[in-house]
């Protein structure tokens, strides 16, 4: 085929703009994924939130020299300014694998840095350092020691959530988002809580593509004043792969068992959360640690709960698997005897609220479950005919994140939606054991 | 091809599809992954999701029927196919221990009904016998790595089985059990890779009925489902053992089974 001058002038121009249109959607892209400096600024509290907490964030380049400065007064992120430092940061940079690589997300490092001795309810200062980078002044407030009343948010599952594209992994997690817009407007009108206990199944993995969004979507929780809701961490069944230990890192003055993922988190005065781990083995070891953990606790605690992702009671799925026969079997027998006051679950994507249970039988003494995680994922449906979500329990489909009061008086908890309507609520009365 | 006679191992890995297949039932009835894929991955309606797999359960169902007659072969591929495909969606969607293998550890799965259609004609009949022992190699191979890796469920039923029948042992001592149980599968999983005998095959055989044994002792009737999905890592020893057997009887100077 021979081209005239005119059609071959065309060609020239057409070829050129889709030329210029593909490099100029390439230089977008790679914009959009490109990044410098420090970024993922997060507060874990384990087992003592009143005195020790990690601070971590995300580099994007390799560097010897990172450093947490931080105070008891803001000091506008005036590194001279500030009076403490932590210079003994773990380090290293965060496996990528050949998917994380294709979905675009950039390489970085992770950064923890574990600081011991704080003051008990007191508002910390801090910026971090990775070479150059210097962060923004950021805040966070550590628990109450002698409180007999404690605040905090639960709530598992993000690991999607988003109409189009839903294919796990991509951004925006829109749902999750908006869960996290919740999880502020809570935190800033209820200043007293604490931190953010999480279920687990933060990511469809715990690859860097998915966790990279999900450290982009917690910053939604920050305050307008950069106040950091702490997490508290759990693990789940779509938590295995190595950047969750990467990433959740939770010290090295914890105890042993910490970073097997099962441990105490004492709040005030008056009540205590036991973190359980579903995804290792939870007979041997962990089930003598709970034990021993209930043994200490249950008398000298007013309130006594107990947090783990795979629902011993699942409200959706097949209540017969063994992934959940396992939990019924191994743990439950033990917190009937020492009855513990709420049990938090996650994992089915749904909400739910028991009737409370003992040895497996609805029976007014006994253990609400409650949970099964919405912070953004996409809800399944519950099984209505469950015998143990008939009223007064109740079952549902809805994303939610749970606001939980601890007093003397009682604990209350509600669960509330992405636009912040209630739609679940529980009271009780301490037990008189 | 020319079709043979039927002998025993041919009906029994029928038969054993059929068990398979009834395991599968259940677990695609109950949920499985493939909902959750649905669901999760491509945003179809939970209600349309678990309609589907209920759907795709029952047609499993009428295949597995259909595998158990004797003169009706093409069904049994596309139980194959079924369970390859379970176990790359498994293997793509995670979210259990391990299941990153599961294309490997499932393998028996798949390879028992694509090995018993070769097993079925005279002239394909060794195919059928290396894809059978290529099944008992991976299953071996990969659970005994699980092992070493010390695979939480495996130490729970270890636990578990040890305190029903009153020997209560140790989270360490259960982990010491795995690593030798996860040497001891290795080896097996070379001998019958590298020098397969009777003796090998009947202890693969005896070594994955204890393994349906502990996991009742250790969680009850609720393993049903476990146990039938986990049929055909029986059934695979079991065949290569009886068809050895067989050969033996037969005395035949050319044996199939050199590598």
């Amino acid at each position: 085929m021979i081209l005239s001058n005119r059609q071959k002038k065309y060609s020239l121009i057409i070829v050129f703009l889709l030329a210029a249109g593909v490099s100029g959607a390439w230089a977008i892209y790679g914009a959009e994924i490109k990044d410098s400096g420090v970024k993922h600024l997060r507060v874990v509290f384990t087992e003592d939130p009143s005195s020790h907490a990690i601070v971590s964030w995300t580099s994007f380049s390799r560097t010897q020299e990172n450093i947490l400065y931080f105070d008891t007064v803001s000091r506008d992120a005036e590194l001279s300014r500030y009076n403490f430092e932590q210079k003994e940061v773990r380090s290293g940079k965060i496996t990528m694998t050949s998917m994380d690589k294709s979905e675009g997300v950039p390489e970085g490092f992770y950064n923890h840095a574990e600081i011991n001795k704080l003051e008990a309810g007191k508002k910390y200062y801090f910026v971090v350092k990775s070479g150059d980078s210097v962060s923004k002044e950021h805040y966070f407030i550590t628990g109450s020691r002698n409180s007999t009343s404690s605040k905090f948010l639960w709530g598992g599952d993000s690991r999607l959530g988003g109409e189009k594209p839903r294919y796990a992994g991509r951004t925006p997690h829109t749902d999750r988002q908006n869960m996290n817009k919740r999880m502020r407007i809570l935190f800033e009108s209820n200043p007293d809580i604490i931190a953010l206990f999480h279920g687990a199944d933060y990511g469809s993995t715990a690859n860097w593509r998915h966790l990279y969004w999900w450290f982009e979507d917690h910053q939604l929780t920050t305050t307008k004043d950069n106040r950091i809701l702490p997490l508290v961490i759990s693990k789940g069944n779509h938590d295995e792969a190595i950047g969750f230990l990467e990433n959740f890192w939770l010290g090295d003055i914890s105890s042993e068992n910490v970073n097997s993922y099962y441990y105490t988190t004492l709040l005030g005065e008056d009540a205590v959360i036991i973190t359980l781990n579903t995804e290792t083995i939870i007979g041997g070891k962990q089930k003598e640690w709970l034990i021993d953990e209930l043994e200490k606790y249950r008398h000298s605690k007013r309130w006594v709960l107990v947090n783990y992702h795979r629902p011993a009671y699942p409200a959706t799925k097949d209540f017969y698997d063994f992934t959940f026969a396992r939990v019924r079997q191994t743990w439950t027998p033990i917190f009937d005897k020492y009855l513990v006051d709420l049990a938090l679950e996650s994992d089915g994507h749904v909400l739910k609220r028991t009737v409370p249970i003992l040895e497996g039988k609805e029976n007014k003494d006994g253990i609400v479950y409650i949970g099964e995680g919405g912070l953004g994922v996409p809800q399944r449906k519950v099984d209505p005919t469950l015998w143990f979500i008939q009223p007064p329990g109740m079952g549902g489909s809805t994303n939610h994140v749970h606001l939980i009061s601890l007093t003397t008086e009682e604990l209350k908890l509600q669960a509330i939606d992405e636009n912040g309507k209630v739609v679940d609520e529980y009271s009780r009365q301490p037990r008189k054991l | 091809m020319n079709k043979t006679t039927l002998f025993e191992p041919l009906m029994f890995g029928r038969i054993s599809i059929f068990i398979y297949v009834v395991g599968l039932y259940l677990s695609l009835n109950s949920g499985s992954v493939l909902g959750s894929v649905l669901f999760m991955d491509y945003g179809v309606p939970v209600d349309q999701s678990k309609q589907i797999e209920k759907t795709i359960a029952a047609i499993f169902l009428i295949l597995g029927f259909i595998s158990l007659m004797p003169k009706i072969w093409y069904g049994i591929p596309l139980v194959g196919i079924g369970a390859f495909i379970l176990a790359y969606l498994t293997q793509d969607f995670g979210g259990g221990f391990f299941t990153k293998w599961s294309l490997i550890s499932h393998s028996p799965r798949y390879l028992l009904p694509f090995g018993l259609v070769f097993l079925t004609f005279e002239n394909t009949k060794k195919v059928g016998i290396q894809l059978f022992r290529v099944g008992v190699v991976l299953v071996f191979f990969i659970h005994g790595l699980e092992s070493l890796q010390s695979h939480p469920y495996f130490a729970e039923y270890i636990l578990n089985s040890f305190e029903y029948v009153g020997i209560p042992v140790h989270e360490d001592q259960a982990l010491l059990m795995m690593k030798i149980i996860g040497g001891i599968d290795i080896l097996v999983a070379a001998l019958v890779l590298f020098s397969p005998s009777v003796f090998i095959y009947a202890w693969a055989s005896f070594w994955v009925l204890i393994t349906f044994v502990i996991r009742f002792l250790s969680f009850g009737w609720l393993m049903h489902k476990e146990v039938l999905l986990r049929w055909p890592n029986l059934v695979l020893p079991l065949i290569l053992l009886s068809i050895m057997l067989i050969e033996g009887k037969k005395k035949n100077n050319e044996s199939v089974f050199q590598t």
